[in-house]
């Protein structure tokens, strides 16, 4: 998460990986929903929070999860919801977590967080929060259906780092929003917020029911642009944007995104189960704690050790294996299909009944509209009404209207053209680890050793070498400058060396 | 295993991501643009004291051949973030 507004460098957060962490599915970080009792009523709650869950687990059961958590070698606990707070002996859970050694984190909507509350949290271990905004106050207060939540969530920010909590900003991507997004980056910017997460609401539980608030599939070529804009100037202003895992994928903006500036990193498939689990509060095992509970629930810690789920039920191993089977429409004929797999899994499964295509991706709405085309989701099922329940979509392709008559010659696009090296045999998921090179004409990512894009043509090979010519000269021209500037004495600004 | 298996692989995870201090610091490009922009408000004596005049013209053709340098990075692909 974010920092607590010092000026020291945090310690890197525990959540992220090693390549032996995400090659040996070594459990990382746990999303605990600690109760499902809820004081806001959002009308995107893909868990239906509002009410405690019949059989929610005991303090002893949940000191008991804890213990079995640290036994895995779990570095990062999540507390969410419901509104965790809620529950009676959270504190005493947020302690319990913090003494065997692992970080315990929130997620909250923050309505009556108190004083009281933070100090007792933070006095216990509790070391980052995330807070929820989900557009500027009207919208925001109209989702979460409660007036004032907007500036309780704002309050509570601040008042978490008073506290030493680290904090960020965790924003649903709504239709709604979206002509908000410059206006909350301000919002946020003026509130010293840092860290910013943002992810697609997705059509599960009321979220399913209020279906008008999605975005359509479409809007990705809205949206990815904006949130590029935004992150650059982020960074730029100490406010870093980032994108939650159904925020993809592909496409020119991915290394900007993804990568928080590296080009190497990419989307490599869906975490759920490698090395992320969730519990429900009456202790249900998932490998996300986002799942549709009917499908994804591999076990109860009540009928078998955490240990024992995670290693054999196959609800929670999914995506440690070769998905290669599980592609369709779209998606299984991508340029990108190996690598990504079709995204996340929840937003698919949740919006079409199962997983391997997912519309709400930039790169193919960037393709189809390259072809006059765009695709919008109807909803045709209505969800049942249960806890991470969903209904069933359907994905309509039409001609894009923006681009009538403009779309480009009839020619093999990016997924109809072959890619360098043998696909991953089957059952065999590969190293989950990025794999893919940044073409630098167009930003594109590519298979390694492709000597001309499929997306833009360039020479990969040359582009690359310009670029890295270019960064020399770039370096020698600051480290230059950083110099001249450093040579006038110690009050002039030689903010950041960069790296020679 | 080899040195880049090693290295922790910064990947945004729910619910949250990097932190913007590893954000800054894995850019090249936002390093130099904050070098740059340092170097504007020294000459334009925006929050610090005015570049001596003798060294006015060498931090000035520092700061053109830096931006020039930037503008070439971004037009071969440097990824900003």
């Amino acid at each position: 998460m974010g920092d607590a507004g010092g000026r020291a460098r945090p310690a890197r957060p525990n959540r992220y990986l090693s390549g032996p962490d995400v090659r040996g599915h070594q459990l990382v970080h746990a999303v605990w929903e600690l109760t499902l009792a809820c004081n806001l009523k959002c009308r995107h709650c893909g868990s239906r929070a509002g009410s405690v869950r019949p059989e929610e687990m005991t303090t002893q059961e949940c000191l008991g999860v804890v213990r079995q958590l640290h036994e895995l070698g779990a570095r990062e606990v999540t507390l969410i919801g419901g509104e965790a707070y809620l529950r009676k002996d959270w504190v005493e859970i947020v302690r319990s977590i913090s003494d065997a050694g692992m970080e315990c984190t929130l997620q909250t909507g923050a309505w009556q967080l108190t004083g009281t509350r933070i100090a007792q949290a933070a006095d216990a271990g509790l070391v980052a929060c995330g807070v929820s905004i989900d557009g500027l106050a009207p919208l925001h207060d109209h989702l979460r259906g409660r007036p004032g939540s907007f500036d309780a969530a704002i309050d509570a920010l601040g008042r978490l780092r008073e506290h030493g909590i680290r904090t960020s900003v965790n924003t649903q991507i709504t239709a709604a929003v979206i002509p908000q997004l410059r206006d909350l980056f301000r919002e946020f910017l003026a509130t010293g917020v840092r860290n910013w997460q943002v992810q697609l609401t997705v059509a599960m539980g009321r979220a399913a029911d209020n279906h008008d608030l999605l975005m359509q599939p479409y809007q990705m070529n809205e949206l990815m642009p904006l949130l590029a804009e935004l992150h650059a100037a982020g960074v730029a202003k100490g406010l870093l944007l980032q994108p939650g895992n159904n925020i993809g994928y592909f496409g020119p903006y991915e290394a900007q995104l993804r990568g928080s500036g590296t080009a190497s990193m990419h989307w490599a498939g869906c975490f759920a189960g490698r090395n992320v689990l969730g519990i429900e509060a009456d202790g249900t095992i998932k490998g996300c704690p986002s799942l549709p509970t009917v499908t994804y629930a591999g076990g109860n810690v009540r009928d078998s050790s955490i240990a024992e789920i995670w290693a054999s039920a196959s609800q929670l191993s999914f995506a440690r294996k070769s998905r290669g089977k599980e592609m369709w429409g779209f998606c299984a004929s991508c340029y990108y299909a190996d690598v990504c797999e079709g995204g996340c899994t929840w937003t698919s499964h949740s919006l079409l009944g199962r997983p391997g295509n997912n519309p709400y991706c930039h790169y193919r709405a960037s393709e189809l509209k390259k072809q006059g085309k765009r695709e919008r989701v109807v909803r045709r099922l209505p969800a049942p009404g249960t806890s991470f329940d969903h209904g069933r979509f359907e994905i309509v392709v039409e001609p894009d209207p923006d681009t009538a008559g403009e779309h480009r010659a009839a020619g093999a696009s990016p997924q109809e053209r072959s890619r360098p090296g043998p696909p991953p045999a089957p059952g065999d998921a590969g190293s989950h680890l990025p794999s893919l090179v940044l073409c630098r004409a167009c930003d594109c990512h590519v298979f390694a050793g492709t000597d001309f894009c499929p997306h833009c043509g360039a020479d990969v090979p040359a582009s690359q070498r310009e670029y890295e010519s270019a960064l020399a000269d770039a370096r020698h021209a600051a480290s230059r400058l950083a110099r001249a500037i450093g040579s006038l004495g110690p009050e002039l600004p030689a903010t950041t060396t960069p790296r020679a | 295993m080899t040195d880049r298996e090693d290295d922790s692989v910064s990947r945004p995870l729910p619910p949250y991501g990097p932190a913007i201090h590893d954000a800054i610091a894995s850019n090249d490009l936002q390093q130099m643009k904050a070098v740059a922009e340092g170097a504007r408000k020294a000459l334009y004596q925006v929050d610090f004291g005015p570049v001596p005049a003798e060294r006015y013209g060498e931090v000035k053709e520092a700061l053109e051949a830096l931006d020039a340098a930037i503008i070439r990075l971004d037009r071969t692909g440097g990824t900003d973030g």
